[in-house]
């Protein structure tokens, strides 16, 4: 339903993580899974990593020596569309939520399955429903055939997530959404899902597409229900 | 607070004067009256005779007084006896210094004047006249009474008239 | 209540005792002043009188009498004896020894037949306040009787030289008046007095008071859980002692509560510091038992029962991580609003049970609730129903309203259903239906954890034994929650302004 599961085959993949026998475990996992990975033990080996590999997305262990995951991902978030997934061992709120304050599009507690991994990379890089079409709201120009969103001009840049949550917001203007639906279509959460992530991820792209973040006119919140997109 | 209430009520209740039962207060007094002996001049066989009794202090003219009650049990036995009848005399001291003033309520039917159905004989007035004059500091008396003629009885006496009746 | 606590207080009570003493006191002394002046004035009166009375007979009286001298020896002393308030009257005295009683209203007051009886062989006197002469009642009197002895009669005529007796009414209403007058003075003094008191017994009682109020406000806040409290120690009395003693007991018992704390909070944290550490071994074991699976093929019984156990070792860290997160209270609701038939859906769907439970309830009902706590819950409730009832598996929800609107949902099994013994523990952690039981798949905290997420909600999880047999668990959540901040609308100001959903939702 979200498009062809075949545009995501093998994703070339930076995985941070300082356990040793965690690392090895979960890249002989992805591996088989048929996915190309870059493991790393440090944030800063991670970083460098990043540099020189280009990869297509960065799984972070939270607890890092050195700097740690969230701030790995802060960094990476400076100037990257870069999809990032934490795994925490600690599935408290805190983690949870520095993360995604930290711009993370999604995350997993540890013990984590490898299936379950592999199916949380794959929902994070599938490309949204191409479409032929480009919708103007206002100054903001959706192109679903490139996948290119432009704000007065500019080019927007935004994450896979972040883009397909907000082709999904824009593609039934003026209804209000679920979170868990969002959940669902963007993160292919099975339910229940974290809202937190809806709401994160929300919040990123009101930055990046609103002239007013803290007044949002693009993407409404419908209190108690969910988000709503308006075209001006 | 009961305490203070009983304390309260029962100070109330004994505020006052209150009463008592028959109380002793001592001894009688012993009777110590001060007063010398009095003459009172009685009749015995129809003469004057000075006869003396305790006198009362207060009562300088008593013995006038005495001439009006009866004698005594002691004095009839010693034959004495009174012709002035039990009545009551009154004595006051208004005239000249000296001079008496005796005062008869009811001095009978013929006054003051003697003679048959006189209730004052001439040893009457005698026994007036002497006791009085045995008073010291007495000089004479007045007998009075009330008159039916002429209102007012007034009868000067002297001891000395009567010198035949001592 | 604390108007009553007030009345009844230490501080009254204190007042109270210390005024009534202190009345007391003050009533005490002006009685006895009052008793003692009024005896000397009464004495002194009654002296006077008596003395004159006495002196008047012995002077008056001669040791013997003319004849027929009473009348006269009677108006001298009257005479002698008159006075303003008195009256004096003289009888004769009969010689056949009767009491020579003078005349009703001769004196003032009447003379009773014992007085004058008395009266014959001496002095005597009595105090009588009148009670039955119009307009003179409660005036006293002082009745006085006496006769003069020492005198010599004549032996036959004794009744013409007998003096008579003597009788006196003194009219006491000066002494009465001066009596009054003091007491209406003592009772003035006392009111003073007890004013007096009053105030110094509130002042008193205020710096007694004071610190005791304080302490009772110190050990309110004590058992409120302030145990920082201390009270200030002033002065070396009583109340200073109690106060260091009350410090002292509050410093061993905030040591003792501290450590309690620190060392319940340590273990606590323990069993969550081992179960995080035991998740990234399980990561890898998960991950590697996975493989080893997959590489054995159909060979891999072993290593497939590894990756299973593995699994479940994984699940129960999750709970005891859960459990321990409820313990320290760090557990948080993060609140949405559910459609409660399509979290149901939901939940069944990702477990791969909706054959094998029916659902009864409406389509658009909604509850505020956090929807993975919603899901744990009725996970745990159906999963126990599935793996320790009988089916058919039953899940029925719809509104219902206790003491504010909210939302029921019933799990009910056709299985042998909760041993009774079981009923009240049931919810208790590591509690197992059946010994047999210990080597399957539950944790044991399942069902834990579904209650502490319903509590954590707001609403109840109860078990019990159904009409026909089998287990009944009811989850009642309340429609919605008051204390919510509205947090997971980041600051969004248009959002906030349609709050009238929240009241057609309930």
């Amino acid at each position: 339903m979200t498009g062809p599961p075949n545009n995501v085959g093998v994703a070339s993949i930076l995985f941070v993580e300082d356990d040793p026998s965690a690392r090895t475990a979960l890249e002989l996992a992805l591996t088989r899974q048929g996915h190309r990975v870059t493991s790393r033990a440090t944030g800063e080996d991670g970083l460098e990593a990043l540099r020189a590999r280009r990869p297509e997305i960065a799984i972070l262990d939270v607890m890092l020596p050195g700097i740690d995951g969230i701030e790995v991902c802060r960094r990476i978030r400076r100037g990257d569309p870069l999809p990032v997934i934490l795994l925490t061992a600690r599935g408290d709120d805190l983690d949870v939520v520095l993360g995604l304050e930290a711009g993370a599009d999604d995350y997993v507690v540890k013990p984590v399955e490898p299936r379950v991994l592999d199916a949380r990379i794959r929902a994070v890089l599938r490309r949204a429903e191409t479409r032929a079409d480009i919708a103007a709201y206002g100054d903001l120009v959706i192109d679903r055939a490139s996948l290119k969103v432009t704000k007065a001009g500019t080019d927007v840049r935004l994450t896979p997530t972040e883009l397909r949550l907000l082709l999904e917001l824009s593609r039934r203007p003026g209804q209000a959404l679920t979170r868990q639906h969002l959940l669902a279509e963007v993160w292919e959460h099975t339910y229940p899902g974290d809202s937190r992530l809806v709401d994160a991820c929300v919040q990123r792209v009101r930055a990046k597409i609103e002239d007013e973040p803290a007044e949002p006119r693009l993407i409404e919140t419908v209190r108690g229900f969910g988000y709503r997109f308006t075209a001006p | 607070m009961a305490a203070t209430a009983a304390a309260v009520i029962a100070a109330a209740a004994g505020c006052g004067v209150r009463p008592t039962s028959v109380l002793s207060a001592g001894s009688m007094p012993v009777a110590d009256g001060r007063a010398s002996t009095i003459t009172v001049y009685l009749v015995k066989d129809r003469a004057l005779y000075p006869a003396v009794r305790p006198g009362l202090p207060g009562h300088p003219y008593l013995a006038l007084a005495q001439l009006g009650v009866p004698v005594t049990s002691e004095e009839r036995r010693a034959g004495l006896y009174t012709d002035v009848r039990p009545q009551e005399i009154s004595v006051t001291q208004d005239g000249p210094p000296g001079t008496l003033t005796v005062w008869v309520d009811d001095p009978g039917p013929r006054g003051l004047r003697p003679g048959p159905g006189s209730r004052w004989p001439r040893l009457a007035l005698a026994q007036v006249a002497c006791t009085a004059q045995a008073v010291p500091g007495v000089k004479g008396v007045l007998l009075e009474a009330p008159d039916e003629a002429s209102g007012h009885d007034r009868v000067p006496l002297d001891c000395g008239d009567f010198a035949d009746l001592r | 209540m604390r108007l009553l606590r007030r009345v009844t207080g230490l501080r009254i009570r204190l007042v109270a005792a210390f005024t009534v003493v202190a009345l007391l006191a003050s009533v005490l002394a002006s009685g006895i002043s009052y008793v003692l002046l009024r005896r000397v004035m009464l004495q002194r009166t009654q002296d006077a009188v008596l003395t004159q009375i006495r002196n008047t007979l012995a002077q008056q009286i001669p040791e013997q009498m003319p004849p027929d001298t009473e009348l006269l020896i009677a108006d001298q002393v009257q005479r002698v004896l008159s006075a303003p308030g008195r009256t004096v009257v003289a009888v004769p005295v009969p010689l056949d020894g009767s009491a020579p009683v003078p005349p009703p209203g001769s004196l003032d007051v009447p003379v009773s037949r014992d007085f004058a009886r008395r009266a014959t062989h001496g002095v005597v006197f009595q105090r009588i306040v009148v009670k039955s002469r119009p307009g003179l009642e409660g005036h006293p009197y002082l009745l006085v009787g006496a006769r003069a002895t020492g005198y010599s009669t004549t032996v036959d005529e004794p009744q013409r030289t007998t003096p008579p007796m003597v009788f006196v009414s003194v009219s006491l209403s000066r002494e009465a008046a001066d009596l009054r007058s003091l007491t209406r003075a003592l009772v003035v003094a006392d009111a003073a007095a007890l004013l007096a008191a009053l105030l110094l017994a509130l002042l008193a009682t205020r710096g007694v008071l004071r610190p005791v109020r304080r302490l009772g406000a110190a050990a309110r806040a004590l058992g409120d859980g302030r145990l920082s409290t201390r009270v200030r120690v002033r002065g070396h009395d009583e109340l200073a002692d109690l106060a260091h003693t009350y410090n002292h007991a509050a410093a061993a018992l905030e040591r003792t509560v501290t450590e309690l704390r620190a060392m319940e909070a340590a273990s606590r944290r323990f069993v969550a510091d081992v179960s995080h550490e035991l998740r990234t071994p399980l990561t890898s074991m998960i991950a590697m038992t996975d493989v080893l699976a997959e590489e054995a093929g159909d060979d891999g019984g072993a290593a497939r029962l590894v990756a299973e156990e593995t699994r479940r070792l994984g699940g129960l860290v999750e709970h005891l991580i859960e459990i321990s997160r409820f313990d320290a209270g760090a557990a948080a609701l993060v609140l949405d609003d559910v459609n409660v038939a399509e979290a149901v859906a939901g939940t069944l769907s990702a477990r791969g049970w909706p054959g094998r439970v029916a659902v009864e309830g409406p389509a658009d009902l909604f509850v505020r609730a956090d929807p993975r706590r919603l899901d744990v819950i009725v996970a745990n409730l159906v999963g126990n129903a599935l793996k320790h009832g009988g089916p058919p598996v039953t899940l029925r929800f719809g509104p219902e309203r206790r003491d504010e609107p909210g939302v029921v949902v019933t799990v009910a099994d056709r299985g042998p259903g909760i041993p009774d013994d079981l009923l009240g523990v049931v919810f208790d952690r590591f509690v197992k239906a059946e010994a047999a039981r210990s080597r399957s798949e539950g944790s044991g905290l399942g069902l834990s954890i579904a209650k502490e997420n319903a509590v954590l909600h707001g609403g109840t999880l109860e078990a019990a034994n159904g009409p026909d047999g089998g287990a009944v668990f009811t989850l009642w959540l309340p429609a919605r929650h008051d204390d919510e901040d509205g947090d997971e609308d980041g600051g969004d100001g248009k959002g906030g302004a349609d709050g009238s959903e929240d009241g057609e939702d309930a």
